[in-house]
């Protein structure tokens, strides 16, 4: 399951908005959107995948060595958010696909 | 008011040497963690200055460095190998409000002293200031405060939590593993101490009018409180329930309110005491090391 962050970006539909750390890998996706989950059951070193769209949400990804997140459905970071997530050095992308399928595509080499 | 630090800016003649302690304790890199470990106890210190044998400072080796050896059955490995080597020291003929601010910027509890080639001198604590100002202001009577209560690695952080700031939510705990990072403790603690603070501070904002964050760190555990001013849970068994929020639409949407605040922080921390009135909810939390048991 684990992959290279730079590999990940790499791929046609995802928008990059914060380059943060590419050189890193992945240990694996996490798909939630509520915090608290979040913070109980995410793993360090995974790409969160999420729709919300607020500064808590690189305060978590900081607080549990989160080093990426990627913002589904064509959500769009906000710019009080991105500014976070440049000072904290969290990679931001962007994608108009769903969870499913952005990691449907990723696994199954459609890039 | 006489504030100590304006005192001291106005003697700029107070030099770090006339307050440093001289009689030094060091060790060489050569040595073992377990050299370091019986000093400590026997010294009743926190942290060794590490010395070449011509006096050159190159490191320092504090308790933590030691728990860590512990905890990986490594107290026979060298000094040299587990030491910090990135040490923060003062110049004997730094100005006394110089090493201050590295107290307060740096969150040392005793910096060692060198002098023009680097060799190790002294260690000076914010007590030896305070007590050696005290002498300077004539004012005896002031108990004499032992070498040990000045060298320790404790570490504070007091914090005001506003309720209702989403935007700041979050600096407290960030404050706290940042702390916690730079102090080498164990991965698991930063990680359950950065988890427990962080609903803990979340739910002050969430759910209170305010109030605030107070992280001790101490050698063995570190204590969190967070105390808040109002209006107080009704119902703590039922605030304890996973899956169980008050929390309004407005702050769902942000992603908060999935009933998992209290029950995370019982579940990642290893003491956690609730109290609850409409005069406020206080949370104690503590966090000890797991490993090896």
């Amino acid at each position: 399951m684990e992959f290279d962050l730079r590999e990940f970006t790499e791929n046609s539909n995802i928008d990059l908005v914060n380059d943060g750390d590419l050189n890193i890998k992945i240990s694996k996706p996490y798909i939630c959107d509520l915090l608290s989950h979040v913070m109980s059951n995410a793993e360090e070193n995974v790409l969160w995948i999420t729709v919300q769209n607020n500064s808590n949400i690189v305060a978590v990804a900081s607080l549990l060595n989160i080093p990426a997140i990627l913002l589904v459905e064509g959500v769009k970071i906000n710019p009080d958010v991105l500014q976070a997530a440049i000072q904290e050095n969290i990679t931001i992308l962007e994608t108009d696909l769903s969870a499913f399928d952005v990691l449907k595509n990723f696994f199954n080499g459609d890039r | 008011m006489l504030s100590v630090r304006n005192l001291i800016k106005s003697q700029s003649e107070l030099l770090v040497k006339d307050m440093m302690t001289k009689n030094l304790i060091t060790i060489s890199p050569d040595d073992t963690m377990l050299d370091s470990k019986i000093i400590m106890k026997k010294k009743n210190i926190s942290g060794i200055p590490v010395v070449e044998k011509d006096g050159t400072l190159v490191g320092i080796v504090s308790i933590v460095d030691v728990i860590l050896a512990l905890d990986e059955v490594a107290l026979d490995s060298k000094v040299g190998e587990r030491m910090s080597k990135k040490v923060i020291s003062l110049n004997e003929n730094q100005e006394v409000s110089v090493a201050l601010d590295y107290f307060r910027k740096f969150r040392y509890g005793r910096l060692p002293v060198v002098d023009d080639e680097n060799k190790a001198i002294g260690i000076i604590t914010p007590n030896d200031i305070v007590s050696r100002l005290i002498n300077f202001l004539d004012l005896d009577k002031v108990s004499d405060s032992k070498e040990a209560s000045d060298c320790n690695s404790e570490e504070e952080i007091y914090l005001d939590i506003k309720g209702g700031d989403f935007t700041h939510a979050g600096g407290a705990s960030s404050q706290l593993k940042k702390i916690l990072e730079k102090m080498s403790c164990s991965k698991d603690v930063i990680r359950r101490a950065a988890i427990a603070s962080y609903e803990a501070e979340m739910n002050v904002v969430i759910h209170s009018n305010g109030g605030f964050f107070n992280a001790l760190i101490l050698p063995d555990k570190i204590i969190i409180r967070v105390h808040d001013y109002g209006p107080g849970i009704e119902d703590i068994s039922l605030a304890l329930k996973k899956g169980y929020s008050t929390a309004t639409d407005n702050i769902r949407s942000m992603g908060f309110g999935a009933g998992m605040g209290l029950p995370n922080i019982k579940r990642f921390s290893d003491k956690f005491r609730i109290v609850s009135s409409s005069a406020g909810t206080k949370l104690d939390i503590e966090i000890t090391s797991r490993e090896g048991k």
